[in-house]
């Protein structure tokens, strides 16, 4: 072990001055988090010129960074190339093996540890605990690991940079060409499962090919052997990505299973809503959309329901019979805000999909198409309906919550929340509130393995919900917000918000009471796991809401009695 | 015990051949020279020794241990210096001993002072900014300090300005009566060989021509001129052995290659009854021309 240190002490003091230029990089971007978080102007043009000036900086700081890693870590392996037949240390007493050791820990130490420690000051200042710091260390690792394996892998096949170039580009060359058609013809309409699997197993096969011809190259430095590792990975990255037939999505989602204390919810079917689909080059015009409302009853505190699919089948008494899927969704409702001590009224039903009304909930509903012949026969006479609603179970944590007063600050677990400013209107006409905030947001960064980081990671990305809470916590009103900017840097998405109270919406008054002492509460929703249950009813009715809405091609429903 | 034994070494790169199913052997204790002009596969033989290139057919042991599989053991005992190593350039005389230094338990401090001081190395300046001679006396004092039991030298002397190889040479010499090593020394310039060497090999387009120790090189190579009475002085059918037999007028001239004192004049008086026969000795330089231009000869015979 000592001689590996030795080995790795003099790599270090070899790449002292890229290092610190590696080093200040990283540093400047960490700066440039802080800027950006700070950066303040009462004018949003003014804002967003600035935070894009600072966000294309930020851009362009991580170029140089990606760009100076890739060489970084060429040098660093060709300081002792595999390459050529005058290498210096195959004539000493160092084994292929220790020095691929005092390469990794040097390559750990300068991709890893260094861009970490770098970071840390702007997580503690986020309000990274010790385990998010661990989770956030590991995705930058993480990151760095699968830009430096490459870089890595080519290099102990190279005996200088131009060569190193030469073969990196040829290499992208020849994937993107081998890999366009394959795109083109073998990843179409394939299940989002499907794909994500296939790009996944490319991913593994990569790394496992590039690691292979690392190990082989430290071992041996049989170069013509590690070119036929590489070329048979290379084929079988193609396979992978045309003809792999697994979908692993949900085997890998460790949160894919019902979450303990679920097993008492029951769910029954509510009406449902009919109308006119939005015209999108992705839908088909020719469908209506039914919005299939489900109750969910003994959902435990402070647990929502949000995304998912459902299947189902309408039958009516002549024999029809279609079957048709859809994605579901849901708004956060009031049992999932009752964990933040606020006690809201719930109405039964789903009622509206499109307005953020608290009592819409805890309904989950599915947006199915249909086609319009079967919408006239809906409304001309109520089907059966069998269903499976699936979807995915969130669990609440208040992260935030601060007093409506410029300055005011709070936040954990990476969420940090300043207010900027405070705006409160007295006109009806006009927003009640408007408050412009700083925020942080702890964010899975995906890019180079897509997919794998959401799914596998044990929080996720959580979905955020604002709130306006009056000071005893028996009032809450949710709140619409905007982004003004978004940026993400580190592990870290920082981000501006004007949040409006808009009392009009909503039907509250204009300047209730409360709002003198009302506290803005920052609630993340964390995926736990999924919730399956079928539903079935032997007449299905559409909501009286949506029986007044027209819909072309499709006669008005008789009056209701 | 012999430090260095090859079977049948064969290297190609592509239809080249450069090594042949060299048989070769270093006994201990020896200064082993391997001679040969450019192209020869002295390098190449060299740094399959090395493992520095994979052999394609054939074994080379050293120290005992196949040349493929040498450990850090072996390596601890086995010094190399060449002409086109790639050392640490970025790094000062200093910096690259301290470097050196931890890789082997057996480095001895006090000899690398002393041999700092004899070739006169300057501590803290980087090795780029080295003379060609510079450099070489610090890797060779890299490769002895820690007292190796084989030190190979792979061309040491290329590119070298005589001053500076003479005090290489002086240096070596120094060294080597320190004693307890054995050295394999490859070169194409045979002068500078000649002072250090007590076996000679030569090696000619891949092949081995032969082998053996100094003294009995030079005891069986011998120059023989023939004055034959006016007008009998031909080119009769000589034995293998005689080699560049040519005429000039009544002077026949040639290199005996397996000289036994009394033989060869009994030779020339059957062959040139009369003559006068002169026999001169050879240094090692002129045995390796008239082997090389042999060689050449023969090849290009067989090539015909």
């Amino acid at each position: 072990m000592n001689l590996t240190w030795h080995i790795v002490k003099k790599d270090i003091r070899r790449f002292r001055l890229p290092l610190a230029l590696w080093v200040g990089l990283i540093l400047a971007q960490t700066i440039l988090c802080f800027a950006l978080f700070r950066w303040a102007d009462e004018e949003v043009m003014v804002l967003r010129t600035g935070i894009n000036g600072l966000d294309a900086l930020h851009e362009i700081l991580w170029g140089m960074q990606l760009v100076l890693g890739f060489f970084l870590v060429a040098g660093l392996v060709q300081e002792d190339p595999l390459v050529g037949q005058q290498t210096w240390w195959v004539t000493r007493p160092i084994t292929g093996l220790r020095l691929l050791g005092a390469k990794l820990i040097a390559a750990i130490l300068f991709f890893g540890v260094l861009p970490v420690l770098a970071l840390l000051p702007w997580w503690l200042f986020c309000g990274y605990g010790a385990s998010e710091v661990l989770g956030a260390s590991l995705q930058i690792m993480l990151g760095q690991a699968i830009i430096s394996v490459l870089a890595f892998a080519v290099a102990t096949l190279t005996a200088n940079y131009s060569r190193f170039v030469v073969n990196l580009l040829l290499l992208v060359f020849v994937w993107i060409c081998c890999s366009g058609p394959v795109f083109a013809f073998r990843m179409n309409r394939l299940s989002w499962g499907l794909g994500m699997t296939r790009i996944q197993l490319t991913i593994l096969v990569a790394i496992a090919t590039l690691l292979a011809v690392i190990i082989q190259q430290y071992r041996t430095r049989a170069r013509p052997k590690s070119w036929a590792i590489l070329a048979t990975g290379f084929v079988l990255m193609l396979l992978s990505l045309g003809f792999a037939p697994w979908d692993w999505s949900s085997a890998i989602d460790w949160r894919s299973g019902e979450p303990a204390g679920l097993a008492k919810v029951v769910a029954t079917p509510g009406p449902v809503d009919l109308h006119e689909r939005r015209k999108s080059p992705y839908d088909d015009e020719s469908m209506v959309t039914m919005l299939a409302g489900t109750r969910f009853e003994g959902v435990p505190r402070g647990v929502a329901f949000n995304g998912g699919r459902a299947s189902g089948t309408l039958r009516w008494p002549d024999g029809t019979i279609l079957e048709r899927q859809g994605w579901t969704f849901s708004y956060i409702g009031p049992v999932a805000w009752e964990l933040m001590g606020a006690s809201v009224s719930a109405t039964k039903y789903l009622v509206d999909s499109q307005r953020g009304d608290l009592s819409v909930a805890p309904s989950v509903a599915a947006d199915i198409g249909l086609p319009r012949s079967y919408a006239v026969k809906l409304r001309e006479r109520a089907p059966a309906w069998d269903a499976n609603f699936k979807s995915n179970v969130y669990a609440g944590e208040v992260v935030a919550e601060v007093p409506l007063k410029p300055g005011a600050r709070d936040g954990r677990a990476g969420h940090r929340i300043e207010v900027r400013e405070v705006l409160r209107f007295k006109a009806r006409r006009d927003k009640g509130l408007t408050l412009t905030i700083a925020e942080t947001e702890p964010v899975l960064d995906s890019d180079y393995l897509p997919g794998f980081l959401t799914t596998t990671s044990r929080r996720g990305t959580p979905n955020t919900f604002y709130a306006l809470v009056s000071k005893d916590r028996s009032k809450i009103a949710m709140v619409g917000e905007e982004r003004l900017i978004y940026t993400m840097m580190g592990t870290v998405g920082i981000e501006q918000r004007r949040i409006d109270f808009a009392p009009g919406l909503l039907a509250y008054p204009a300047q209730p009471d409360w709002l003198d002492d009302a506290v803005l509460m920052k609630v993340a929703f964390y995926r736990i796991g999924s919730i399956s249950r079928a539903v079935h009813t032997d007449g299905l009715k559409e909501i009286e809401s949506s029986r007044a809405k027209p819909i072309p091609g499709v006669p008005a429903p008789a009056p209701a009695h | 015990m012999n430090i260095i034994e090859t079977h049948n070494l064969t290297r190609r790169f592509g239809r080249t051949e450069a090594v042949h199913e060299l048989n070769l052997v270093v006994p201990e204790g020896s200064i082993f020279a391997l001679l040969g002009p450019n192209g020869a596969g002295k390098s190449t033989t060299i740094k399959m020794l090395m493992n520095l290139v994979a052999p394609t057919s054939g074994d080379a042991r050293v120290l005992g241990v196949d040349s493929r599989r040498l450990t850090p053991r072996e390596r601890e005992q086995i010094g190399y210096v060449s002409e086109n190593q790639e050392l640490p350039l970025w790094m000062t005389v200093g910096a690259y001993l301290d470097f050196c230094r931890p890789l082997y338990p057996n480095w001895d401090a006090a000899l690398e002072k002393t041999l700092r001081e004899k070739f006169d190395l300057p501590a803290d300046r980087k090795l780029k900014h080295l003379s060609r001679g510079m450099l070489m006396k610090t890797a060779l004092l890299s490769s002895l300090a820690y007292r190796p039991k084989l030190l190979v030298l792979d061309e040491p002397f290329s590119g070298l300005d005589p001053l500076v190889r003479d005090e290489f040479v002086r240096g070596l010499l120094e060294v080597s009566e320190l004693g307890g090593w054995t050295v394999l020394i490859s070169s194409h310039d045979i002068e500078e060989v000649e002072r250090l060497a007590d076996w000679i090999g030569v090696m000619d387009a891949g092949r081995l021509q032969f082998a053996e120790s100094t003294e009995t090189l030079l005891g069986r190579f011998r120059r023989i001129d023939v004055t034959c009475p006016s007008g009998t002085a031909n080119l009769v059918a000589p034995p293998a052995h005689w080699l560049e037999l040519e005429r000039t007028g009544d002077l026949v001239r040639f290199v005996d290659s397996r000289f036994v004192p009394g033989q060869v004049e009994r030779d020339c008086q059957a062959k040139y009854p009369g003559a006068t026969v002169a026999v001169g000795p050879m240094t090692l330089r002129d045995i390796f021309i008239t082997l090389a231009r042999t060689n050449r000869k023969a090849m290009k015979g067989a090539a015909a």
